[in-house]
């Protein structure tokens, strides 16, 4: 057994008999027996201090009225999801599908199914942060990450059209149209989050951002139908990272 | 719960009077929350209540309590780095290096709750929640809004580094452990 197995079992809590081989390692390791040793009496460090409390705050017993309970955590995710699926009816309704008929099917799979998983991802964690100590089982970060590799790999490989028009004011274009999708998905989602715990503003704040980001790249790729990899990564793609970086700096503001 | 969040008095004081030496417990635990521990239990009891209907029953309870006075704790952590920002910057290595040499000569080798002031705050977040309340891997990773795998690479360093801090002599190189 190595130091770096040992950890496995100075995880564990209480009192429970190490197996063998971890009291083996012990007897044979200075590092880990010392280790273990101090760890044992840290329970203790709480009983230094006596402390009474001032009581049940007064506001608490005033203000007593039933409340309902929050949905289950997948339900509060499709919820959150709501403005997503608005902002698309929307985009779609106003500016149609023009970029969804464009795209072979493989490349609509692969940059729908990127963006969708971007977007639940969004949902998933806003729904585990108004929800205080709920369980997170999915890593996000990495998850997210593959979903933007994907959409920038399909977009870089396949999307390599020319046009004889004015790509720059359709960028433009393209580019406020992302930035309205975007503000409207945030004050629909800031809406419908209003009733969760807030305890860390500035993180919600930042997955609302996330949320409007993926739900101007989804009207974006679903109604522009130019299929050129400058005009994604100078036009959708920079609305998104422009919606993220005010997201994040709102976040710094509401702390 | 259930019947607190149905607006019960007696449900809601009853709870209130649980959830206080619990709090108590929690804020002891954190180097920075023993001194306002008493302010953080109200703050705590009072965001418990403000945010009672975000508790689905079934769930455990203590986790969701914990995971509200963490986020107390680092306000109150964030509000009292904002007032002391003036104080005078000190390398943490000299000042490592002189607690634990001072200890050294007092004891023979130093406390633990001195080497733990050496971790990295998420660091020594975890491990006082594993070591010192006696929560599971699990419960940590809910209260600190991370997955289970996170929480035990945050440990694990830890425990990498408590060994290293308890086995450096005041001045020299770092020795090197029987096995690993």
């Amino acid at each position: 057994m190595t130091c770096q197995e040992m950890n496995i079992y100075l995880d564990r809590t209480g009192d429970s008999l190490l197996p063998a081989e971890a009291q083996e390692h012990l007897t044979r390791c200075s590092r880990c027996r010392n280790l273990y040793i101090r760890m044992g009496p840290m329970r203790q460090l709480t009983e230094r201090g006596h402390l009474a409390s001032s009581g049940i705050p007064p506001e608490i017993l005033d203000d007593l009225k039933p409340v309902r309970p929050v949905p289950p955590g997948p339900v509060l995710a499709l919820l959150y999801l709501i403005p997503v699926v608005i902002a698309l009816a929307l985009g779609v309704w106003m500016w149609g599908a023009g970029g969804w008929q464009a795209q072979a099917a493989v490349t609509r799979v692969a940059l729908f199914g990127a963006i969708c998983v971007a977007a639940a991802l969004a949902g998933y964690s806003l729904s585990r942060e108004m929800i205080p100590g709920s369980r997170r089982r999915i890593a996000v970060r990495p998850a997210a990450a593959v979903a933007v590799l994907v959409f920038v790999g399909v977009v870089a490989i396949s999307f390599h059209r020319q046009y004889n028009i004015d790509l720059a004011s359709i960028s433009e274009s393209c580019f406020l149209r992302g930035l309205e999708i975007a503000a409207l998905t945030f004050l629909l989602g800031l809406g419908i989050a209003r009733h969760g715990a807030w305890l860390d503003r500035a993180a919600a704040v930042r997955i609302i951002g996330l949320l409007a980001a993926s739900s101007a790249l989804l009207v974006l790729t679903t109604y522009c139908p130019v299929l050129n990899a400058a005009h994604v990564f100078g036009s959708h793609l920079a609305a998104v990272t422009v919606v993220i970086a005010a997201s994040w700096l709102l976040g710094r503001v509401v702390r | 719960m259930r019947r607190y969040q149905e607006a019960d008095r007696a449900a809601a004081e009853s709870l209130m009077q649980a959830l206080m030496p619990v709090l108590i417990r929690f804020f002891l635990s954190m180097p920075d929350g023993r001194l306002a521990a008493d302010d953080l239990v109200q703050e705590t009891l009072l965001r418990i209540h403000r945010a009672r209907h975000t508790y689905r029953p079934g769930e455990p309870v203590l986790p969701w309590v914990y995971s509200i006075g963490r986020h107390v704790r680092v306000d109150h952590y964030r509000k009292l780095r904002r007032t002391v920002h003036h104080e005078e910057a000190v390398d943490p290595d000299i000042l490592q290096a002189r607690a634990i040499s001072t200890q050294s000569e007092a004891e023979g080798s130093p406390d633990f709750d001195t080497l733990m002031n050496y971790l990295p705050e998420s660091q020594r977040e975890v491990l006082t929640m594993l070591k010192v309340l006696g929560m599971t891997v699990e419960e940590v990773a809910r209260v600190t809004s991370s997955t289970t795998g996170a929480v035990k690479q945050k440990a694990h360093r830890a425990y990498d580094r408590l060994r290293s801090l308890l086995e450096r002599p005041p001045a020299g190189p770092t020795a090197v452990g029987d096995e690993s």
